[in-house]
Order: C-alpha cells, then sequence, then structure tokens
C-alpha cells in the first residue's frame, strides 16, 4: 500500500513538474501548433532583450564568482581554522532565513539608495566626499552575493569537514606553511565541492528574484526573471508568448548548470573521507581575531544591518536618514494591519506554510520509508527508489519562476480553472520545495541509527511497529525542523507568489511586492517587520527543535 | 529485482522431528559485490555448525572474518544467500526452499555493541517493549508486564531504575538494561554482538563474570561474538575461530590453545612460537629438522593437525607456546634443547617475557623465574617432547592477523 502511494506520490509530482513546463515549452515554441520561431524571434527583437540577457549574465555571473569565494573562505574559516564561531558557525546558513529574501533587498535599499540611504546618512558627517549606491550594477551585485553565499557555503563547508585533517598536518609537518597548504592540500581536495556549489549559484542566481526585484526596478536594471513576470503581470493584455519564450531561455541555462553540477558531483569523490572526524584546527596565531571579527561583521552586514533599515523605516513616518527615535509611529503598521489584503495575505501564507510544510514533511517521510533496506526486503526496489530519488530532487532544476509560468499555462484556463487559487498555490510551492523537504527529511530520518531499529526487530516488533515505535518518534524532532524550514520556504516565497497569487488569495509575496511596486516603502517596511517576526521566530523554533534532545552513546 | 517478497517469511516450516540442537546451520554463504572496484567478499563461505541447548559458543576473529555478518544471519538481520538455518527445530532460513522468517519472528533475542537502548523511552518501557510486541505476550495486563519487567530488572542488578532514562545512565548500567531487554521475552537463545567492547574494562570484567553465571543459571543458548580471545575463552563453552567466512576451528578452549588446528588459530589464541621444519623420521615419535637443529616429537599424531597422515620429507611447522619453554633446563632433561642469544628481556611481575634468537628466528619464552639475565647473554632453552605440535605448512602470503 505504501509501495502505491509512494509511486502515485512520484508520477503526481513528475506530472506537476513535466506537463506544464513541457505545456509551456511548446507554448513558446510552437505558438499556431506548428513550429514557429517566430515568437523568438519577435522578443529577440525587442529594444530590451539584449540588454536584459546581457545585464543577467554580468550580474549573475560576477556575483556568483563573489559569492564562491566569500563563502570558501568563511566555511575554511568556521570548518578548519581556530577562527571558527563555533555554534554561531553552524548557525550561518540559517541566518538568510530569518527575513524573507525580498525584506533584505529592500534593507539595502534603505541603507544604501543615494542620498536618503542610512549609510549616506552616516558618511555624510566623515570628511570626503564619500557616497554607496546600491542602485547600480555592482550594487545589484553585491546583494545578489551577499544572498547567494548561503548556497556555497553549505557544500563546501560540508566538504572541508569531512576533509581528513592529517593531509593538512602532514603538509604543515613537511614544512609547508598556511597559505601553501590551503593552495597545495586543502583546496585541491574540496575543488570538487567548489565546481558543483559553483554550478549551484549559477541556478540559484538565475532564479533569484527578490533582489532584483526590489533593487534592480529602482535602478532600472531588467534583469531575466522581473522581466518574465513583469510581461505577465505588469502588461496589459499579459504577454504570455514573451513571457514563455524568456522562461524557455531561462530554462535552458539553468537546466544546463544543474546538469553540469551534476556531472561534477558525481564524478567520483576524492579519497578524502575518513571515519575519524578530529577537530584539529588550523592556528591562526594573531591572525585569529582579525578573521574572527571579519566574520562577525559579515553576519552582521548579511542581517543585522538590512533588518535594523527595515524596522526603522517601518516606524518612520518618512523614510529619511536622519534617524530620531522621537519620531518613531506605528501608523505604517496600523495602515498595513487594516489593509483587508495584507491581513489576508498573512492568514493564506501561514495557512499554506503550515498545511503545505506539514504535506511535503508527510511525503517525504512516507518515500523514505519506502526506500528502507532491510532484511524484510524494501518497498521499492534500489532502481526504483533511485529514480523516485531523482524525481524528488528534479525541481531544483527549474527555477520557481519557470514552474510558475509553466502553471500558469497548463492550469489557470479549463478545464482546471485553477487561476488564482489557494491550491495553485500550494501545489506549485510543493513542486517548487521538494528538493529542501526531501534533504531535510532524509537527514532527520537518517539520524536514527539502524542499532536501534534492528534492536526493535529483535524484539519482536513488527517493521510497521518498528516504524511507530521507535523510527518516526526518534526522528520528530527533526522532521518539526523540516517543518519549520518549509515553512519559512513557503510563507517567503515571491517568484511564484507574484504571478499566481490572485486578488482573492494574496500571500505575503505577492503584497510585499505590491506594495512596493508602488512606492509605499513605509508600509511595505512595516509589513516586511512582521513577516520577519513571524518567520524569524519559526527558523527560532527550527533551531530549538533540530538540536538533539537525547543524549546517545 | 525490484521488489522482494515479504511474503516468503509466511511459509513457516513445520518443526522437525526431536531437534537435537538448539541452532543448527548448514552451508550458509553469503557473498557481497565490493562496492567499489570490482570482487566479491565472502564474509560467510560455506558455514555448517550445531550449536547444543544451553550452550555458550563464542564466535572469535578479527575484524572483517565474517563473524558478525553470520551473527546477523542467525538473528534474520542479514540474508544470507545459501544454506539454511533453524532455530529451536524451525526453519528460519532455507535457500532451496525460500524460506526466509523475518526477525522479528524468529525465537531469539539480541544484544547490540551500542547498546541499541531507544533513548525516547524509559527504562521499563525499553524492557516492556518485547513483551508488548511479541503476539504471545502482547494481551498481557499492566501488573503483569510490570511483573516480569521487574523480574527481568531484578535479575541484571537494575531494581528501581524503570523511571529513568538510558541517557542517564551509565554504559554499564546501560548494557544491563540490554540484557534485561533480551531476556524478557523469555527467548532461549540469546545473541551478543560484541556487547562488552564499548563498556571500560573493569565494568567490561564484571559483566563478563555475571554473564556466565547467568547463563548458568537461567541456561539459555548464546552465541558470542568477539574479537578478544581472553573474552573468548572466559565466556565460552566451544570457540567458532573464524577465518575469511570459514571455521577454521571448532572446539571448547582449551583444546583450541592446546590444540590449534592451524599457524592462524595458533597465532591469533595466544602467542606462539613457529619454526618451519622437515619431518626427517616417523616412527612412535617425529624427528623433525629445523633451522634451530632437530625436535624430537612424542606420540606425533596427537600433536600433528593436519588433515592427511604425515609422511617423512614433509614440510610442517612447529609451534610451541612462550611457557612452554625452559630455560637452562638441567642436563638430564628430555627436552629438546637449543642455544639462543637474549635480545630483550621485560619483568611483568608474574612472569618475565624473554625475547632471544637464534639465527633468523625470533622467540618468545615466558617464564616464571625471575634470575636476571643481561641483554646478549647465551641461554640454552628447551622444550619438552610432548608440548610440541606440528602444524600444516603455511603459504608465506596468508601468515595469521
Amino acid at each position: 500500500m505504501v509501495r502505491v502511494a509512494v509511486l502515485i506520490i512520484a508520477a503526481a509530482l513528475i506530472v506537476l513538474l513535466v506537463y506544464p513546463i513541457g505545456r509551456m515549452v511548446i507554448r513558446a515554441l510552437f505558438p499556431e501548433g506548428g513550429l514557429d520561431a517566430g515568437a523568438f524571434a519577435r522578443v529577440v527583437s525587442q529594444p530590451w532583450f539584449w540588454p536584459v540577457l546581457q545585464d543577467t549574465f554580468v550580474v549573475v555571473g560576477t556575483s556568483s564568482v563573489l559569492a564562491l569565494l566569500i563563502a570558501s573562505v568563511l566555511a575554511w574559516l568556521n570548518e578548519r581554522t581556530d577562527a571558527g564561531l563555533g555554534w554561531l558557525g553552524t548557525f550561518m546558513p540559517l541566518l538568510p532565513l530569518l527575513m524573507p529574501p525580498i525584506a533584505t533587498a529592500a534593507g539595502w535599499v534603505f541603507l544604501a539608495s543615494p542620498e536618503v540611504g542610512f549609510i549616506n546618512g552616516v558618511l555624510a558627517y566623515l570628511p570626503g566626499n564619500l557616497s554607496v549606491n546600491v542602485l547600480t550594477i555592482p550594487g545589484l551585485i553585491f546583494v545578489y552575493t551577499l544572498e547567494l553565499v548561503p548556497f556555497a557555503y553549505i557544500p563546501i563547508s560540508g566538504a572541508l569537514r569531512n576533509l581528513d585533517p592529517s593531509l593538512e598536518e602532514a603538509s604543515r609537518v613537511s614544512g609547508a606553511g598556511v597559505i601553501k597548504t590551503i593552495f597545495r592540500v586543502s583546496l585541491p581536495a574540496v575543488s570538487q565541492a567548489m565546481t558543483s556549489a559553483f554550478f549551484l549559484l549559477i541556478v540559484a542566481g538565475f532564479a533569484l528574484y527578490s533582489a532584483p526585484v526590489v533593487v534592480g526596478t529602482n535602478a532600472g536594471i531588467d534583469i531575466l526573471s522581473v522581466r518574465i513576470v513583469r510581461l505577465m503581470q505588469f502588461t496589459y493584455p499579459a504577454d504570455l508568448q514573451s513571457a514563455t519564450v524568456l522562461a524557455t531561455i531561462l530554462l535552458v541555462v539553468v537546466l544546463a548548470a544543474w546538469l553540469l553540477q551534476n556531472v561534477v558531483t558525481s564524478r567520483g569523490r576524492y579519497a578524502m573521507i575518513s571515519g575519524r572526524g578530529s577537530q584539529v584546527k588550523i592556528p591562526l596565531g594573531r591572525w585569529r581575531h582579525v578573521f574572527r571579527t571579519g566574520t562577525i561583521i559579515y553576519l552582521l552586514l548579511t542581517t543585522l544591518l538590512p533588518l535594523l533599515a527595515v524596522v526603522i523605516v517601518a516606524f518612520q513616518p518618512f523614510w529619511t536618514p536622519v534617524i530620531d527615535p522621537s519620531m518613531f509611529t506605528m501608523e505604517h503598521f496600523e495602515r498595513v494591519l487594516n489593509r483587508r489584503n495584507s491581513v489576508r495575505a498573512l492568514q493564506t501564507s501561514v495557512m499554506l506554510g503550515l498545511v503545505g510544510g506539514a504535506i511535503a514533511v508527510a511525503i517525504c517521510v512516507l518515500i523514505n520509508i519506502a526506500k528502507r533496506r532491510t532484511s524484510f526486503g524494501s518497498i521499492l526496489g534500489p532502481r526504483l527508489a533511485r529514480v523516485v530519488d531523482g524525481i524528488m530532487r528534479l525541481p531544483a532544476a527549474f527555477s520557481a519562476i519557470v514552474i510558475a509560468l509553466g502553471f500558469i499555462v497548463a492550469f489557470s484556463g479549463p478545464p482546471f480553472n485553477l487561476n488564482g487559487t489557494a491550491a495553485i498555490l500550494l501545489l506549485c510551492y510543493l513542486v517548487n520545495f521538494m528538493p529542501q523537504a526531501s534533504t531535510t527529511v532524509g537527514n532527520a530520518m537518517s539520524q536514527v541509527g539502524n542499532d536501534l531499529t534492528e534492536a526493535s526487530y529483535m524484539s519482536h516488533a513488527s517493521e510497521r511497529r518498528t516504524i511507530g515505535q521507535v523510527t518516526v518518534p526518534l526522528a520528530i524532532p527533526g522532521l518539526l525542523s523540516a517543518w519549520a524550514l518549509l515553512f519559512v520556504l513557503f510563507a517567503g516565497e515571491v517568484a511564484a507568489s507574484t504571478m499566481l497569487a490572485g486578488a482573492q488569495t494574496p500571500v505575503i509575496g505577492f503584497v510585499l511586492v505590491e506594495i512596493w511596486e508602488n512606492g509605499t516603502v513605509g508600509p511595505m517596511a512595516a509589513f516586511a517587520t512582521v513577516v520577519t517576526l513571524i518567520t524569524s521566530s519559526a527558523v527560532l523554533l527550527l533551531v530549538l527543535l533540530g538540536r538533539q534532545r537525547y543524549r546517545r552513546r | 529485482m525490484t521488489v522482494t517478497s515479504r511474503a516468503e517469511g509466511q511459509a513457516m516450516a513445520e518443526p522437525q522431528e526431536g531437534a537435537p540442537h538448539r541452532v543448527e546451520i548448514r552451508g550458509l554463504s553469503k557473498s557481497f559485490r565490493r562496492r567499489s572496484g570490482a570482487g566479491t567478499i565472502k564474509p560467510i563461505d560455506d558455514i555448517t555448525l550445531s550449536i547444543q541447548d544451553g550452550e555458550f559458543l563464542v564466535l572469535l576473529g578479527p575484524s572483517g572474518c565474517g563473524k558478525t555478518t553470520l551473527l546477523r544471519s542467525i538473528a534474520g538481520l542479514e540474508r544470507p544467500d545459501e544454506g539454511s538455518i533453524s532455530i529451536d527445530g524451525t526453519t528460519v532460513y532455507d535457500s532451496g526452499r525460500g524460506i526466509f522468517l523475518p526477525p522479528n519472528r524468529r525465537p531469539i533475542s539480541m544484544i547490540f555493541q551500542s547498546y541499541a537502548l531507544w533513548p525516547h523511552m524509559t527504562i521499563f518501557k525499553n524492557v516492556a517493549y518485547p513483551l508488548r510486541s511479541r503476539k504471545s505476550t502482547r494481551r498481557l495486563g499492566h501488573a503483569e508486564i510490570a511483573a516480569r519487567v521487574e523480574q527481568a530488572l531484578a535479575k541484571v542488578g537494575l531494581v528501581g531504575l524503570g523511571d529513568q532514562y538510558p541517557g542517564q545512565l551509565s554504559g554499564g548500567q546501560q548494557q544491563r538494561v540490554a540484557l534485561a531487554r533480551a531476556l524478557v521475552s523469555e527467548a532461549q537463545v540469546l545473541l551478543f554482538d560484541e556487547p562488552l567492547s564499548n563498556v571500560d574494562a573493569k565494568v567490561r570484567e564484571e559483566l563478563r563474570a555475571q554473564l556466565v553465571e547467568m547463563q548458568r543459571e537461567l541456561g539459555f543458548t548464546a552465541i558470542y561474538v568477539t574479537h578478544d580471545q581472553a573474552e573468548a575463552m572466559e565466556l565460552a563453552d566451544r570457540i567458532a575461530v573464524l577465518n575469511s567466512g570459514r571455521i577454521e576451528q571448532l572446539d571448547p578452549p582449551r583444546r583450541v590453545y592446546q590444540r590449534p588446528q592451524s599457524r592462524y588459530v595458533a597465532e591469533f589464541i595466544g602467542s606462539a612460537n613457529l619454526v618451519a621444519g622437515v619431518v626427517r623420521s616417523l616412527d612412535e615419535r617425529a624427528v623433525v629438522d629445523t633451522a634451530l637443529g632437530s625436535f624430537v616429537i612424542e606420540d606425533y599424531t596427537e600433536h600433528w593437525t593436519g588433515d592427511t597422515p604425515l609422511g617423512t620429507g614433509d614440510s610442517v611447522t612447529l609451534m610451541f607456546r612462550p611457557e612452554d619453554c625452559l630455560v637452562d633446563p638441567g642436563p638430564d632433561s628430555r627436552s629438546n634443547m637449543w642455544d639462543v642469544e637474549l635480545v630483550r628481556t621485560s619483568f611483568t611481575g608474574v612472569q618475565q617475557h624473554l625475547l632471544v634468537h637464534s639465527g633468523d628466528e625470533r622467540l618468545i619464552v615466558l617464564t616464571t623465574n625471575d634470575a636476571q639475565y643481561p641483554e646478549g647473554a647465551k641461554l640454552r632453552l628447551g622444550v619438552e617432547r610432548h608440548k610440541l605440535h606440528l602444524l600444516p605448512p603455511v603459504p608465506a602470503e596468508s601468515g595469521a592477523a
């Protein structure tokens, strides 16, 4: 029965992924039934086409390289040297989750806009004619880089953690200095992880929507993902034809990067994993404090600073670089929370996050159980399990925008007529975040040691009883934390939300963009503050729950 | 293979008439494909083994010899490829008849190296778990279950800890809980997977003694995996020494020590002096020529462990234990004697170890006399004629672990 359920879910997932995207590509290539490059030609001949493509490639390319560098340095410091931050360091990849990405981007606009940005307000007091401007290509690259770093940090720090320290020690003992050791030993050993992380950055970079919609729009920089949404949302009538063409281009680029990433990952690992995780760290001496301070500054920069900016703007009667707490007012909060639209958006998003997250976790638990291999035999054979795994990870190869556009093409019209319903949002979120759900649930389940389930069999318990009494109860902290993660991802989603949500079912991302596009920064900041409060409590819960509650020997 | 049938286990075998053994293993084999690179490894290679009711059998060998895989196959946690296993007269696995009884339906309990207590359950719940899982005891009342759990905890000396969680107990206590959990369902066969290797030395000794006592008292059949030869010697009624998936020798501890069947066993259990030689003559006694000189072996048929009768001119390995060496025996001794030079001595209190050499041969000598010899001293060693063993010669590449 589990087997049937798993196969149905896998089939449903692939239908929900392939059918809409297939329809979309067909629509782009065969607008009138026959192969017709006319739509492509029309889009390519638009005056905005080449600048959009150029800006997108420049911004994504540059920020991917920068993010890779920063992530590598941070990961190395935190994993391999005594400059690591310990607990805070492991928390690092989660930090960006504290705030919805769109709020972070808005925070940077508040901080570094010309004239009115808070940083410029401070710089005005300093001698010299210093000023910063985020509303430029380098500024956009800066925001992109900050948002992309976690995508590379997670795999690279994982690889460094598994790197046998004796390799580095051997190099040090042989007379090589720290720098030489990094370039001769540490880096080559994790080069595969870094290459893979780079492609991952490309995938994530092209999919990024919140930074370009907030920063790019104000700066007049047109990015591919934003242009697609714009064609659908702010053109009347919606130019679906051009949107599908652009989405197809995006799809090809992202899919190519994703495939490359998979090729790199699957090409055998270096012989570097050693069972004993001895925690010998490279001593950095005096530099230790410098690097540690640098890491902390980086963390402050990425989270606290933009958050502070958003909160201040939310309380200011109007956005000004002069911060005067006596002027603070609740008026924006009142205005935003009195709008039916935004209250309903909060309700819908929280609901979708809770329900959708729970569904995603349940699906992944079921699949995980079906994949388990014991002497009883497994519900899914090894080959089928691999196929199901592949399907679960596949959505990572498409960006949310592409998936959402596919959903519009496939499900908004008859016979489904799902346009603007909560159902289409839920399905789209589920498909889009299935890879993350599958990974976190997989980790949670694998934390339950084999011995513990085997001891249950040896205590005459059936498989069903073992799953119900041992496996699932022990995985529950991890599962709850997976649920919290999915809640945050669902609730903070912007790209797909902007396209799929309607006036009847507004969601957080949709409303944030809507208010921002209207140019009312105060209410937007207030709403972003409320949302941040909700998501960061969920993240906090995630961290607390994720901690192992039981002492294991 | 996409799905492995779960129905196989349903085909419960009928009990065999008058089963003489608790556990009966016939022609068991299992092989794994190596994860990377070519070739397969055979952790179980055609093993046939019968275990008596109430017997304490130890599976002994270095890591990778297949002892754990064999134990897990008996438990049902692994599926062998070939052969059959029956427990209490019930066939639990038979490749020929397609029988595989899943682990939870085999009349056995198991104790794990990691204790494998469930951290989210109290000690009481851990121990009650088998009772609540098993068909025959599932419907027992609260009071009955509580009584049985108390009884099991009393057996291992842990009365009154029922409300604690495993994380609050010491390693030794946790392993006792695991033992109580194994005993509570009154399975007649208990499997032990290196249960004492995670507790510290002192507790280990204590638990070992307790285990022997308990087994004598309760009379369960034990199959015990370990790589620790001292532990094996202390616990076992019989030891099965395993070497790359095969049983190299199956005998009581005393016999395994005194009459090792092969160089591998001789070296794995205790320490052994091994000298290559050639048989010169055979009558009642054998005369063997070695680099140390000629050795005379009394009643050689008793001391020859090879499968085929020994012939003149055969190559053999001469083995004698370090403690059977006599240092400077009197001239009237009937021992084999030869000259050696002392390399090093180490004094352990009860005995002293002497490392000596003669030509290229290095030998270990254990002696209880406390005479002090200077390094480089010339000594005369002797070994009595009935303390020498003749083992088959071993090809150079497959020396013991």
